[in-house]
């Protein structure tokens, strides 16, 4: 007589694996007996009926063995961390740097990728770009004040225009009927168009959005402007003074931009004032790319369809007469993505210095890069550890522990690990947000990080690596024989340490290839600090000239000049339109006697006095410098490049014209300078002598205090123009702010190798408890034997030596590799020398050593006695 | 130390009264035959789980038998601490029945 079998497989998953074999046996016995007895069809009867009145019992039979099973592996779990504390430790600590690392750069990353993607439009907005195709054309992020008014005619899908024209940085007062003026420099201000408005989502506080920028010398500003200005309260209808004519009238009071868009401004003017500024003849060139132009397109359309419509706007925008593709050739309309501007977007014109994708990506790769090693280092002291416990997994199989019931224990012990290194890295991304926000430059707030979205992906990252570095363990331990377990074979030739020791190689490959690299950057960090650019830059203070104190000290130049240098530490002074590092203005130069279709290169200039060239100690290569020319003479000195891309045979005494200033005489010829980073190879500069476009004045010190002699000077200026409050950079400075992201990601580096060394050296360490807790025996035999304490530790160091000396040689050529290619962005650039392959290796494996040798020491120590009497 | 419940006792004197015998089924049996009640596996399980957590019987097991489908029993012994118990429960019980009103139990009759 068969017994119901689905009736059997409903028991068999209710009873206990301990019980099942009894239970089923008095089930079938029954069944057996009542179907001889009554007829199988009441013992079938009688069978469903026994297994529903028993299932409550099996059922929480099961629950409370179970229950009593978790308690176990909790104490047992543990006992384990407290009886393995440093190796716990260690495991702990190892795994929350690594995921505190990698939770402060995917912040970073992903601030990175926010940019500009918050305003409610975003996918619709686009820059409006202008490439010239011609040889020494340029993709500029401004096109000309026309382009803005005429494109929405001519391409219909463009449903709202918005331009913003940049004035450079000038001082603002603000008057109060009673009390101190409010002057200060402000580098934040646009002509804006009235759409600007609602294309950005800008937030009124106070004010009407619809009018506030309608009227002619209206001003709107930010919350935090208004507040240097006027305090508490938001005056509307207050006025502002600057250095162009009329007050400006305050009509409205917007919330702070967010930090993360490109278009960083802290005031808008009314274009309409613009327009009531300047002459008809700038509004309506077609070629003045100075503004920043934005379209909104409809949603219906992509912005590739749009930009296609593009040339045919350009043909009839210019009057071109050839053909579509003689159109291409010359010039080109882009639409540019808003939110890619940030990362993408590396023009000529940009508002400020954008990020780069680059840099996402490198930062990326490095936050995978700490979390493999910490979690390869989790697996690795896991499994060191696991292997301690062999002999209580072996007594569990002896009871009659199941793989599975193995393998969950493994992995829940594994993922509690997991779980606290997680709980600690939150408390170390709060300890490092200072440093970080020191580092990059941005300031994260820790409720900001602190999200629940942010957390549940934390959870969710713990959990993962705790699997991960669970199930290695676990497998490998579950399919143990007992009985090697429990003779205590702990083979150090098996597989298993095979792997791990692939998995140290690998962690320190990636420390040595971070090292490596941080290097390189230093390096090249220190050739760009280092380089000669072919003036003086140490110890010059640029001093803003706005307003009455830019006036004063124009009219009467020489004598203030002549002041300033009767103080003994002032040894040099000159003026100037821009300083070196910032843009110089883009303008033709065309020597006299070149035939007008003859396409001429486009060239940097700027505007000095007299004694620039002297100031900045530029040496002469051919002909006189500026001193001593009267004023009213137009002439030009040319870098050497401007004379080969020039190509002038005889350059000096050759007339030529600029289309601002007219035609001039070239006096003379400098070496190549860098004026600009080191990024780019030296431009075409032109340095045209204009005494009165004095927006900076450059002072050399020499010897005294600078603070005193920045006294001096502020009481000189505040002679001229009282009120003025004195605004100063130092040239060397400003040049190292245009490789801000190049020194934060030197930084970082510097930070997160050092970080990866650690994290690996916990691995190394916790690896090498181990095998000389495995080899202690082979030690103790060795030493009755008579063997050196240096021989044992020769002994032991060895195989780890061979590690590192593996890893070294797989991570220089990839560092190699990776570095070159990052030092192609700059145009001048330092080698990779032998030394810093080197210098990687020797750092590596000195702290291998150290790390090794401490356990190393501490076994070849132990008396052989203790080793020995085990057995 | 808590009591016994009855089921408990019943099911504990069994294990006594069947010694080397005392599986499942035999337990069933007995029981049915003692009483002249139906008892399910069920019934007969849940206190013989308790009283292997209280430790008032052992487990070991016995000879597969081919009407078990060859599987082997489980056999129940009393321990120790299992008398104990029942002898508390007794003493309890004599002194709680001693000294009722002697009609009483005569009238339910």
């Amino acid at each position: 007589m068969n017994i119901p079998k689905s009736g059997e497989w409903i028991l068999r998953k209710m009873l206990l694996y301990a019980e099942r074999e009894e239970k089923l046996g008095d089930f079938e016995e029954s069944f057996q007996y009542l179907a001889e007895k009554s007829g199988s069809t009441r013992a079938k009867l009688w069978y469903w009926q026994q297994i529903f009145l028993a299932s409550p019992s099996f059922i929480s039979n099961l629950f409370y063995w179970s229950s009593e099973m978790l308690r176990n592996y909790l104490k047992i779990a543990l006992r384990n961390i407290r009886k393995q504390k440093i190796n716990s430790m260690l495991n702990i600590i190892g795994l929350a740097f690594g995921i505190a690392c990698c939770l402060l750069i995917t912040f970073h990353v992903r601030y990175e990728l926010s940019y500009d993607r918050h305003f409610s439009k975003a996918d619709r907005i686009f820059r409006l770009t202008e490439e010239g195709m011609n040889e020494s054309g340029r993709h500029v992020a401004c096109v000309s004040p026309v382009h803005g008014l005429l494109i929405k005619n001519s391409i219909p899908e463009i449903e709202q225009v918005a331009r913003l024209f940049y004035m450079k940085s000038m001082v603002l007062g603000y008057l109060p009927q009673a009390g101190q003026p409010k002057r200060f420099e402000e580098d934040g201000g646009f002509f804006a168009d009235p759409t600007v408005v609602s294309m950005f989502d800008l937030n009124f506080i106070q004010g009407d959005p619809q009018r506030a920028l309608d009227d002619t010398d209206s001003i709107i500003m930010t919350a935090s402007m208004a507040e240097k200005y006027f305090g508490e309260g938001y005056p509307l209808g207050e006025t502002i003074t600057s250095d162009w004519p009329r007050p400006w009238k305050l009509t409205g009071i917007i919330e702070d931009m967010p930090a993360n868009t490109h278009l960083q401004f802290d005031f808008l003017v009314s274009m309409s004032t613009f327009y009531s500024y300047v002459d008809e003849s700038w509004l309506s060139s077609r070629t003045w790319n100075a503004f920043y132009t934005y379209v909104l397109i409809d949603s219906l359309h992509t912005h590739k369809e749009v930009e296609a419509k593009t040339t045919d706007f350009l043909m009839d925008f210019y009057s071109f007469s050839g053909t579509r593709e003689e159109m291409m050739n010359r010039t080109r309309l882009y639409l540019q993505p808003v939110a890619s501007i940030h990362l993408h977007s590396h023009l000529e014109k940009e508002f400020g210095p954008n990020g780069n994708i680059a840099y996402v990506y490198i930062f990326s790769v490095l936050a995978l890069f700490i979390l493999l090693i910490a979690g390869v280092n989790f697996i690795n002291i896991s499994t060191a550890q696991a292997f301690k416990r062999m002999k209580e997994v072996g007594v569990r199989k002896v009871i009659g522990a199941q793989k599975l019931q193995l393998i969950l224990q493994f992995l829940g012990e594994s993922l509690f690990l997991s779980l606290s290194a997680a709980v600690l890295a939150v408390f170390l991304v709060k300890l490092s947000l200072p440093v970080y926000g020191r580092l990059s430059g941005k300031s994260m707030i820790f409720s900001q990080i602190a999200t629940p979205q942010n957390l549940i992906v934390l959870v969710a990252v713990a959990v993962l690596i705790g699997v991960l570095a669970g199930l290695y363990p676990a497998f490998f331990l579950a399919a143990f024989k007992p009985v090697h377990s429990l003779k205590g074979v702990k083979d150090p030739t098996s597989s298993a340490p095979r792997i791990r020791k692939g998995l140290v190689v690998f962690q320190f490959a990636i420390s040595i290839f971070m090292i490596f690299s941080t290097f390189t950057i230093s390096r090249q960090m220190e050739f760009i600090r280092q380089r000669d650019l072919g003036f003086d830059k140490d110890q010059i203070v640029a001093i803003k000239l706005y307003g009455d104190l830019r006036r004063g000290i124009i009219k009467n130049a020489q004598a203030f000049k002549n002041e300033l240098l009767s103080y003994s530490a002032v040894s040099k002074v000159t003026a100037c339109d821009k300083l070196p590092g910032e843009r110089f203005s883009l303008e033709d130069l065309r020597p006299i006697g070149t035939p007008d279709d003859v396409d001429i290169p486009t060239m940097r200039f700027v505007r000095v006095d007299g004694d620039f060239i002297e100031a900045l100690n530029i040496e002469m290569k051919l002909g006189q410098s500026f001193k001593d020319i009267s004023p009213e003479r137009t002439v030009f000195i040319l870098n050497e490049s401007a004379v080969q891309s020039l190509d002038l045979k005889e350059p000096l005494g050759r007339k030529a014209t600029n289309n601002l200033v007219g035609e001039g005489e070239i006096i003379g010829v400098v070496k190549d300078f860098h004026f600009a980073s080191l990024h780019n190879a030296i431009e075409p500069m032109v340095l045209d002598y204009r005494p009165r476009a004095a927006d900076n004045l450059l002072v050399k010190i020499r010897g005294g205090s600078i603070p005193e002699t920045l006294k001096f000077i502020e009481k000189k200026l505040n002679e001229i123009a009282p009120g003025h409050p004195l605004m100063y950079t130092f040239v060397d400075e400003y040049l190292n702010t245009l490789y801000i992201s190049e020194q934060v990601m030197d930084d970082m580096f510097k930070y997160f190798s050092l970080l990866a060394m650690f994290v690996a050296c916990l691995g190394l360490f916790g690896l090498s408890i181990y095998s000389a807790e495995v080899r202690m025996k082979e030690i103790g035999v060795r030493k009755v034997l008579g063997a050196s304490l240096l021989n044992i530790v020769a002994l032991l160091a060895k195989e780890f030596t061979r590690w590192v000396l593996l890893a070294n040689i797989i991570a220089w050529p990839l560092g190699y590799y990776a570095m070159n290619r990052w030092l192609q962005n700059f145009a001048y650039r330092t080698g990779i020398g032998i030394e810093i392959f080197i210098m990687s290796g020797v750092i590596t494996f000195t702290i291998a050593l150290i790390t090794v040798s401490y356990q190393s020491l501490k076994a070849a120590l132990a008396h052989p006695v203790d080793s020995l009497r085990y057995e | 130390m808590k009591l016994l419940s009855r089921a408990e006792e019943i099911v504990l004197l069994a294990v006594i009264k069947l010694k080397d015998d005392a599986y499942g089924v035999a337990i069933r049996e007995l029981l049915e035959r003692e009483t002249g009640k139906k008892w399910s596996f069920g019934s007969i399980y849940t206190p013989l789980n308790k009283l292997t957590r209280k430790q008032y019987v052992l487990k070991r097991y016995g000879e597969p038998t081919a009407e078990r489908g060859g599987r082997r029993k489980c056999i129940y012994e009393v321990t120790d601490r299992g008398v104990a118990a029942l002898r508390e429960i007794q003493l309890i019980q004599e002194s709680l029945w001693s000294g009722l009103p002697p009609n009483i139990l005569k009238q339910e009759n």
